[in-house]
């Protein structure tokens, strides 16, 4: 129980994370099955995002009451960094492994290729702008 | 010859696999069109001599110590740091705007093309913060 920093956001994870699974067991055929399947792994996520956020001292800390020092600014930005590159790599080879495993049709496959490498396009330019201002005024 | 990037080696072999199974799959099972054909052999073997290249690197002692020099940099680093925290900001701001565009799109036309929009611009803001949150966890204790 120490190391958990808020109770609140505990609790909340642990219901969404119900809601979430209850969602996963509520099972139906077609598109409108499927839907609900990503949707409920969604809500689990959502759950699991606030369960971990209240072991996190950085994640509950009220920045009004207790302003973050350099040590706490560091590990946000890390945090921030590393969840972006990591997200990116997970982001590139999910399109191929559905494709190689045949896991969706080819109508979804082509929608989720389209809005995945989407995103990252426009995020891999949007960084490497952001590298050449940084690389200029830092 | 003696290995100076065991790091580097160990990420050109694993490009290397990915760039030689692709390029397998694409020659042995080849789809219908042949445009998407050539372009994927193409992609492979860019990826192949990508990860050749990293693998050569790693036994070179100059290279490993530029890249060493290159890595360990603080400008260098702090630089890497602030782009990515930036650009975590960036990517949370656009996948927001397109999952709640996607919400407004679903509403109007009730097309289940915008229910994906959702899904995945949801499922990739949900990841963004799950690692966050382990990332942090782990920073904090590292002390």
């Amino acid at each position: 129980m120490k190391k958990i920093k808020s109770v609140g956001a505990f609790i909340c994870g642990l219901v969404f994370m119900i809601v979430g699974v209850i969602m996963l067991f509520w099972r139906d055929y077609g598109t409108q099955g499927a839907l609900r399947t990503l949707l409920g792994i969604e809500v689990v996520l959502v759950g699991v995002s606030q369960l971990l956020g209240s072991f996190s001292y950085e994640a509950v800390n009220n920045d009004k009451k207790h302003p973050p020092d350099e040590r706490s600014i560091d590990i946000r930005m890390r945090a921030k960094a590393w969840s972006f590159d990591i997200v990116t790599w997970i982001m590139m080879i999910v399109p191929p492994l559905v494709g190689m495993f045949d896991a969706v049709d080819s109508g979804t496959h082509a929608i989720v290729m389209v809005a995945v490498y989407g995103i990252l396009s426009v995020a891999l330019l949007i960084k490497a702008a952001l590298l050449i201002f940084y690389e200029r005024n830092l | 010859m003696k290995l100076y990037n065991k790091k580097g080696l160990l990420l050109g072999l694993f490009w290397f696999l990915v760039g030689v199974s692709g390029l397998i799959l694409e020659l042995v099972k080849p789809g219908n069109n042949m445009a998407v054909h050539i372009r994927d052999i193409v992609l492979f073997s860019l990826l192949l001599l990508f990860s050749i290249r990293q693998i050569v690197r790693a036994f070179s002692q100059t290279a490993t110590r530029e890249d060493m020099v290159e890595e360990r940099d603080e400008r260098n680093r702090f630089i890497k740091l602030k782009t990515g925290s930036t650009m975590f900001k960036v990517a949370e701001a656009l996948l927001l705007l397109w999952t709640i565009g996607s919400m407004i799109g679903y509403g109007f036309t009730h097309d289940e093309m915008w229910v994906m929009g959702v899904i995945v611009a949801g499922f990739t803001l949900g990841l963004l913060f799950v690692i966050e949150l382990f990332v942090g966890i782990h920073y904090e204790n590292k002390g």
